[in-house]
This record gives C-alpha cells, sequence and structure tokens, in this order.
C-alpha cells in the first residue's frame, strides 16, 4: 500500500514536467491564435514591419528571428574555439592534475554568474570599448551582444564537453603515447574523433542557451526593430523585444508579443530535443 | 625525410600547445575582469546602512540630489522579497524535484521514464522568459497583479528541470551493489529508496538543493513578468513584491542609481558564488566518500 502511493507520487512529479510543457505548449499558441489569424503565419513570420500606430497596427517577426538566430550563431561561432581550448586544456594537456580541477571548480563559478551580472558587465565596460572602436551605435550592436553571449555560453559548452570527453577510456591514449604519438597527435586522431558527439551536444545546448538569454541582449543590441544589414548595426531578438514592449502592449499587440515567444519555444525546444537525440544515438 | 616530418610534428606540437594555453586565458579574462569592475564598482557603497534600509523612493532620491549628502537608502526590501520568493520556490521545487528524481532513478529506461525525460531535457533548456510569459499567464494575468507568489513560482518552474537532473546525477553516482542488495534482501522499493538511496547521497542532494538556489537567486527574467518592484518591505505574499536581482535590473535603469546598481550586483555575486564554492565543497567530500 506505502509502496504504492509512494510509485505513484514520484511518477506524478515526474509527469509534472511534461504537463507543465505541454500547458506552456496550448496556452503560447491559444494566446498567439489572435495574432497569427489576424495577420496569417506566413506573414507574420516574414513580415518584418513592427508598426505600432493605432489603427495601421501590423506585427511581424521576420526582423526578430534574424536578430536571435544572428546574434545566438554569432555568438556560438565565437565561443567555439575558446570553450574547446578549455575543454582540451582540461581533458588533455592538464588532465587529472590539482590545475586541472581547480579550472574545473572555476568554470562552474562562470556558469552560475547571474546573466544580469553579465549584463551590466557588458554594458558598462564591454560596451565602451566597442564604442572607441567606433562599432555599431555608441557600441551596442549586434557584434557587442554576440561576444557578451559567447562570453557567457562558453564556460557552459565546455564544462559540458569536459564532463562528456571525461569518459574516454585512458588506456586508449597511454597506447597512442607508448607508439610515440605527441598531444596533437592524441587530440586529433584519437580524442576529437571519439568525443565528436559530445561536442556537437555541448555546442548545441549553448546555442540553446545563446538563444533565449534575455538580458544580456537587451542591454546591449540597441533595441531598434530593423533587419541588421551588417554584424555591426543594431537590432531586436525575439525576448529583447517582448521585455521591452510587454508592459505597455495592448491586445493584439499583446498576442504579437506572445506569438514571439511561442516562436522562441519552438526554436529552442527543437535545438535541445535535438541534442537529446543525438546523444541516444551512438556515431 | 624524416628528420623533416618530426620537425614537422613538433612545430605543430608546439603550436597547439600555445594556442590553447593563449585562448584559454582569453576565455577566463571575462570572468576576472567582471570580478574586477564589480568589486571596484561595488565595494564603496557596501555599508551598514545598504543591508538595514529600503531602497530610497524617486522623491527621496531627487531630495538628496539637491542637497549635498549621497542618496540614502538600501536594498532591505530586496533582500526581504527575494527571500520570501526563494522559500515559495524551495517549498515547490524541491519536493517535486527529489520524488521526479527517484522516478526517473528507476524507470528512466522504460517508454513512459523516457518520454517524461526527454520533457525535462527540453524544459531545462527553455528560455526564462517563456516561463516568465507563461506564469504570467497563468497567475499574474487572472488576479491582476504581481506578486512574491508568483514569482516563487516561476522560479521553482525555471530551476525544477535542472534540479530533477542533477538530483538523478546524484543518484548515479551511487555505486551499484547499493540496489541490487536492498533488492536480494526482499526489501521494498519505497524502502531501498528512503532507508538506502536517499540516506546515502544526504550529503549529495544538500550540495544539489545549495547549487539549485545559487541558480535560483540570480534568474531575473521571470520576476520581471511577476513580481514587480516596491520601495518597501513587504510581507504579504500575494501583493508586489520584488528581489536582489530585480532590484538591479531596476538600478539599472535608472540615472543617479547607478552606484547602488554595482553594490547590489557584486552582493548577487557574492551570495551566489559562496552557494556554489558551499555546495561544489559538499559534493567533492561526497564524491569521496562514495568511492572509498
Amino acid at each position: 500500500m506505502k509502496d504504492k502511493i509512494f510509485q505513484t507520487a514520484s511518477f506524478i512529479s515526474a509527469a509534472i514536467s511534461l504537463l507543465l510543457l505541454v500547458a506552456i505548449f496550448f496556452y503560447l499558441l491559444s494566446e498567439s491564435l489572435p495574432a497569427i489569424k489576424h495577420f496569417g503565419l506566413f506573414d507574420f513570420i516574414s513580415s518584418t514591419e513592427w508598426v505600432e500606430k493605432e489603427g495601421e497596427e501590423h506585427y511581424g517577426a521576420g526582423a526578430f528571428i534574424i536578430g536571435t538566430f544572428l546574434t545566438a550563431t554569432l555568438a556560438l561561432i565565437i565561443s567555439i574555439p575558446f570553450s574547446s581550448s578549455l575543454t582540451l586544456l582540461i581533458t588533455e594537456y592538464w588532465a587529472e592534475t590539482r590545475a586541472a580541477s581547480f579550472l574545473n571548480s572555476l568554470l562552474l563559478l562562470c556558469v552560475n554568474i547571474p546573466t544580469i551580472i553579465w549584463g551590466i558587465w557588458g554594458y558598462f565596460s564591454l560596451r565602451p570599448v566597442f564604442e572607441s572602436l567606433g562599432i555599431g551605435s555608441s557600441g551596442t550592436g549586434i557584434l557587442t551582444t554576440s561576444v557578451a553571449l559567447a562570453i557567457m555560453i562558453t564556460p557552459t559548452a565546455s564544462l559540458l564537453s569536459v564532463s562528456f570527453a571525461s569518459k574516454i577510456d585512458r588506456r586508449l591514449r597511454e597506447t597512442a603515447y607508448s607508439l610515440g604519438a605527441t598531444r596533437f597527435d592524441i587530440i586529433r586522431k584519437i580524442s576529437f574523433p571519439l568525443a565528436r558527439k559530445s561536442y556537437l551536444i555541448s555546442y548545441l545546448f549553448a546555442f540553446g542557451k545563446a538563444l533565449g538569454e534575455t538580458l544580456i541582449v537587451v542591454m546591449l543590441i540597441g533595441n531598434t526593430n530593423q533587419i541588421p544589414q551588417k554584424i555591426t548595426d543594431t537590432g531586436s531578438s525575439l525576448s529583447s523585444i517582448i521585455l521591452n514592449q510587454f508592459e505597455s502592449a495592448g491586445d493584439l499587440k499583446f498576442s504579437s508579443l506572445v506569438a514571439l515567444g511561442f516562436i522562441l519555444f519552438i526554436s529552442t525546444a527543437l535545438v535541445n530535443f535535438t541534442a537529446r537525440y543525438i546523444r541516444r544515438v551512438k556515431v | 625525410m624524416i628528420a623533416n616530418k618530426n620537425k614537422y610534428r613538433t612545430s605543430v606540437k608546439r603550436l597547439s600547445f600555445c594556442l590553447v594555453h593563449v585562448l584559454s586565458f582569453l576565455a577566463l579574462l571575462p570572468f576576472i575582469l567582471l570580478l574586477f569592475s564589480l568589486i571596484k564598482n561595488g565595494k564603496k557603497h557596501l555599508s551598514v546602512d545598504f543591508f538595514t534600509s529600503s531602497t530610497p523612493s524617486i522623491s527621496e532620491i531627487s531630495i538628496a540630489l539637491t542637497g549635498p549628502e549621497s542618496i540614502p537608502g538600501g536594498i532591505l526590501n530586496g533582500l526581504s522579497g527575494g527571500f520570501f520568493i526563494i522559500i515559495i520556490a524551495v517549498v515547490i521545487y524541491v519536493p517535486i524535484g527529489m520524488m521526479a528524481a527517484v522516478y526517473f532513478f528507476n524507470y528512466r529506461n522504460t517508454k513512459p521514464g523516457l518520454l517524461l525525460h526527454y520533457s525535462v531535457i527540453i524544459l531545462s533548456g527553455l528560455p526564462s522568459i517563456i516561463i516568465g510569459i507563461c506564469t504570467y499567464l497563468w497567475i499574474v494575468r487572472p488576479f491582476y497583479y504581481c506578486s512574491a507568489f508568483a514569482g516563487g513560482v516561476a522560479l521553482a518552474i525555471a530551476i525544477l528541470p535542472g534540479f530533477i537532473l542533477s538530483v538523478l546525477h546524484i543518484f548515479e553516482q551511487l555505486p551499484q551493489e547499493l540496489r541490487v542488495t536492498g533488492t536480494s534482501l526482499g526489501l521494498s522499493y519505497t524502502r531501498i529508496m528512503l532507508k538506502l538511496v536517499i540516506p546515502y547521497s544526504k550529503i549529495g542532494l544538500i550540495s544539489v538543493v545549495l547549487s539549485s538556489l545559487s541558480k535560483g537567486i540570480g534568474k531575473t527574467t521571470p520576476l520581471i513578468f511577476t513580481t514587480l518592484w516596491v520601495f518597501d518591505i513587504n510581507r504579504d505574499l500575494f501583493q508586489t513584491s520584488t528581489s536582489l536581482s530585480l532590484l538591479v535590473w531596476r538600478f539599472f535603469h535608472e540615472p543617479y542609481m547607478t552606484d547602488f546598481m554595482w553594490s547590489a550586483a557584486l552582493l548577487l555575486l557574492i551570495i551566489v558564488l559562496t552557494l556554489s564554492l558551499i555546495s561544489e565543497r559538499f559534493y567533492r567530500n561526497w564524491i569521496k566518500e562514495i568511492k572509498l
């Protein structure tokens, strides 16, 4: 009897996450239906206009989708060399030394730094650097945002790949050493091919994190409703426009904002699902 | 020929060695700079007053600006509000997360287990702004005002999936023999979990709770949609409230409050880093104990 209750309780607790996911999906969908009906799904996604004038209201997601994916992709590209170096340092060069475990703890601390702190640091310390270089409008813009996002996701990506890479059998490496391989040979011929999938998964998770990041983006992207023509332009992302306009939103605008949230939800869910799926499939 | 090839290999090796070290150093540089600038800008405002009085209202700020004195006030409302919010969140996510992890520990490889595990993973990757919007739709809009309660719920939803995965990770560190022994002794499922698995992983679980707290305290986006902000200390859980991270966000938008913002951010960082350091300490000790 007690067993049954315990088992049911644990099942229900686990089922709550699925329930939440389904509830989020349906609430976002039903709230965004008015906007999608009003503008049409395809037009809403492809339109790049955001006109708030009464009577001529027109809301489109295009510019923000581009802004989101542009910043996140750039952030990922910038962070890959850095995070993979950190991974290599921990798993290869400094493997099993105190320094490596210290570095690992340091990265754990970095991961826990709240994004709002990265945001204000980015605004007050990183932005002036870009400003003095003449990039973006007084330092804000896609490039600044991407650099800040890259700084934020680098510890996440490297920690994840460290946790996967440490599962590789050490004997393989030692055999290679005894055959006269250099460290670089080992990385290229053994560690990397074996850990290829884990790198991919880590970067996908990091990419998902960058996609949904709000505060850093709001503070640094410049918040203009335009399609960025080059990476030094200002723009907006899905999350930043939602945060900026949420308080002042009327019915149709509110619905459009939720629809933007729905797009963000679908894209991050897809990215994370893919990452989880790859992990299951043996490559 | 061979000498040439060896030379090439050595130089590639050296080059990659340098590159990895330099890039890693560059990757850690922002962290050091962040600490530096937070301490430099934040330390001057950290006084007793900062912890014992509430945020100044706009009129107080404008009065202070006309006189020679600095702006009075502190962040006590953020500390107290944040405390209530995090307590509400803990009450929700800790029991649910533990029970869910117990389920996954036993049934992860069954079909429903796999489905639920996928949903936890997807949920854990959701941007916190989505959780903010949904909690707004579920709790704030039907009652027409933001509250500490809504903030707590939003925070709980934001932390829950990560918490489940971490608890599961703790359970999986335990030696396999523990469960086998329990089963062979004829213990029931409930007893194995309650008398063997959970007691053995107690320290690990404490470390997970601490690390989830350190993640939760810093989360701001879900609270922006659900908690808003007040000048005073608020004991009513169903009225608008505020938290330390929300105060940082608020001060960011107000001119003249930049000093407050740095100090609040520094305090937030100190709390978060202390919690995660303690949590890591616990985890390391526990792992050592388990592997013996």
